[in-house]
């Protein structure tokens, strides 16, 4: 079995293992985690179900995930059409703004507006997952040489017709990946979500600095990095299955 | 037929095409020439609309380009480029089905259309269909990109400095092989150029253009022999008596043979092998000594009656002959062509 193979298998196989045995079984917690911490009195998170806050956390990176690939792809698209190249600078600057903007801040703002909670979560992931996606359309959609598009153009392709069956073919690994990224980073951050009381894996790891609880807090970020490393994984597999063609 | 008449365009208020007139009969290869920035590629470029005229109006096939939307008059027209542009995520087969996709030919219609056109390029489809765009060399890339455009079998071909980017080898190859896909289509070809041998070669007429301006609209042979202007004089250069003999070929300017003439005595055309002889159509690589360099006796290359005069009168000079003998596509003696009849023609 070549290095490769045995890399994937590991992706395949026994990552989604440890994962499952992780977010379902307190005992392996308490065999990993008694020898460094024996003094301490609570070891396993155990007000929620692991599972449970996997499942929370998983909603709201789906549903801000989805929200910021839609509006992401679509405002990539509209500023490389000629009609609105003229808003090009503006949105990059805009979205570098959401970026900078630290989400924190956003929960901050949002939260007298549309109460505590999930809302105000998924508004501070989406605008924090936007500029990735944002990007690498844009600079995808521009990686199509001028000669492929004169080629297009002359060839009598309408304007959909060369962004679907040309443009975006030959863009959609940049687009993916950008999709990718911003999926994984709002992975991390969603654990935000549990200052605000929304739930998700960033419940232990608030409860364990609140309570000055070590084994808590790696509960949750052990819990989190396995999840972006597992969805990133499998989204590049999905990936490449679905576009066998891409070029190298 | 495509009808220019009095056509201006201006980028702003400088002007790129002014008071351009010039009808391209049907069948007609009417290649642009001229410097560059006088307007050639814009002329082109309005034709399919890619460029909208300022004033004036342009006919294909009888009805003004604006009564179309620009993509299915598009469609009707096969359009070439000097960067070829073929969509590197598809294989050779799909960018030649492109436009029968788009005319929503059956699969199989497309199919065996996109196969006739590997065979019609010399291009045996079984090696060529499946590959990708960055597996072709630059002149098979080209291939593709002129197959693709004839894809939709248009009767006009606009077609911008299509060899320009090739190597000199595959540059004349291709122009062979458009020569003779041409001289069995009969398309209406508009074929821009800076090249002028390329022009002479190709070209059933020649626009030449400065400034915006056509200067003079003849066929290459009025061209060559009556320049109308220094510029024109120029522009083709003073090599045009040798320009002028490229476009004639050794069948028309040789003797044939008569049972009693003992001036090929030096060649038994029954001794040709039929191997040398395949290429008559044009490989400049085709005049071959058949029977090598075997002595003093040797008799020197034997001419093929298709090849071009320019070539012929380069070998008379390289082996310092008076005369040598002619072969037909057969490899059969036909006649001698003589040195100093070239300077009749």
């Amino acid at each position: 079995m070549s290095v490769k193979q045995a890399q994937s298998l590991g992706k395949l196989i026994l990552l989604p293992a440890l994962f499952g045995l992780l977010i379902s079984s307190t005992s392996v917690w308490e065999i990993l985690l008694r020898p460094a911490f024996p003094h301490l009195e609570n070891l396993v998170y155990s007000r929620a179900p692991l599972w449970e806050l996997v499942v929370q956390h998983a909603n709201m990176v789906a549903v801000s995930s989805t929200l910021a690939t839609l509006v992401g792809t679509g405002l990539g698209v509209f500023v490389t059409r000629s009609r609105g190249r003229e808003f090009l600078p503006v949105v990059n600057s805009l979205v570098s703004m959401g970026q900078t903007f630290p989400p924190v801040a956003v929960l901050a703002v949002s939260v007298p507006m549309v109460g505590f909670g999930y809302k105000p979560t998924i508004i501070a992931l989406f605008l924090y997952g936007l500029l990735p996606i944002v990007r690498n359309t844009i600079s995808g959609l521009e990686s199509v040489g001028p000669e492929i598009h004169e080629a297009a153009q002359g060839m009598g392709l309408t304007a959909v017709q060369t962004l679907f069956r040309v443009e975006v073919p030959l863009a959609l690994h940049v687009i993916m990946a950008g999709i990718r990224t911003s999926v994984v980073i709002n992975i991390g951050t969603a654990t935000i979500g549990a200052t605000i009381g929304a739930g998700g894996l960033g419940v232990p790891i608030i409860a364990g600095l609140n309570s000055d609880n070590p084994a808590f807090i790696l509960q949750g970020a052990v819990l989190s990095g396995l999840f972006a490393i597992l969805v990133d994984a499998g989204m590049n597999r999905a990936e490449r299955g679905a576009v066998p063609s891409a070029q190298e | 037929m495509i009808e220019l008449q009095q056509v201006n365009k201006f980028f702003g208020d400088t002007p790129a095409v002014l008071d351009f007139s010039l009808v391209v009969e049907e069948g007609e290869l009417c290649c642009l020439i001229g410097p560059s920035g006088c307007g050639k590629t814009t002329t082109l470029k309005m034709i399919n609309r890619m460029i909208e005229t300022t004033s004036g109006s342009i006919r294909v096939g009888g009805r003004g380009i604006t009564e179309l939307k620009p993509h299915e008059l598009r469609r009707s027209m096969g359009y070439v480029i000097q960067s070829i542009g073929l969509f590197p995520h598809m294989t050779v087969m799909e960018n030649i089905c492109v436009v029968p996709r788009l005319f929503k030919w059956e699969r199989g219609r497309a199919k065996s259309r996109a196969m006739e056109l590997l065979e019609l390029f010399d291009m045996p489809p079984d090696r060529f269909k499946d590959k990708y765009p960055r597996e072709l060399s630059g002149g098979q890339a080209q291939r593709i990109g002129v197959a693709r455009a004839l894809a939709g079998d248009p009767d006009i071909l606009l077609m911008d400095e299509p060899f320009g980017a090739l190597d000199p080898i595959s540059r004349a190859n291709l122009q062979r092989q458009f020569l003779r896909i041409q001289s069995e289509l009969h398309k209406t070809v508009v074929f821009v150029t800076h090249d002028v041998d390329e022009a002479v070669r190709l070209a059933s007429r020649i626009g030449l253009m400065q400034d915006g301006r056509i200067v003079q609209a003849d066929s290459p042979e009025r061209m060559l022999s009556l320049p109308r202007n220094d510029f024109v004089e120029r522009f083709i250069g003073s090599e045009r008596s040798l320009k002028r003999l490229s476009r004639l070929r050794v069948q028309d300017a040789m003797r044939a043979a008569s049972g009693s003439d003992s001036s090929f005595r030096g060649v038994e055309g029954s001794d040709v092998p039929a191997s040398d002889c395949f290429s008559a159509s044009g490989n400049p690589n085709a005049i071959s000594s058949p029977h090598g360099k075997s002595g003093e006796e040797d008799p020197g290359p034997v001419l093929d009656s298709g090849s071009d005069l320019r070539l012929a009168l380069a070998l008379l000079l390289q082996h310092g002959r008076q005369r040598l003998p002619v072969r037909d596509e057969n490899g059969r003696i036909q006649g001698e062509l003589r040195l100093l009849d070239l300077l009749g023609v």
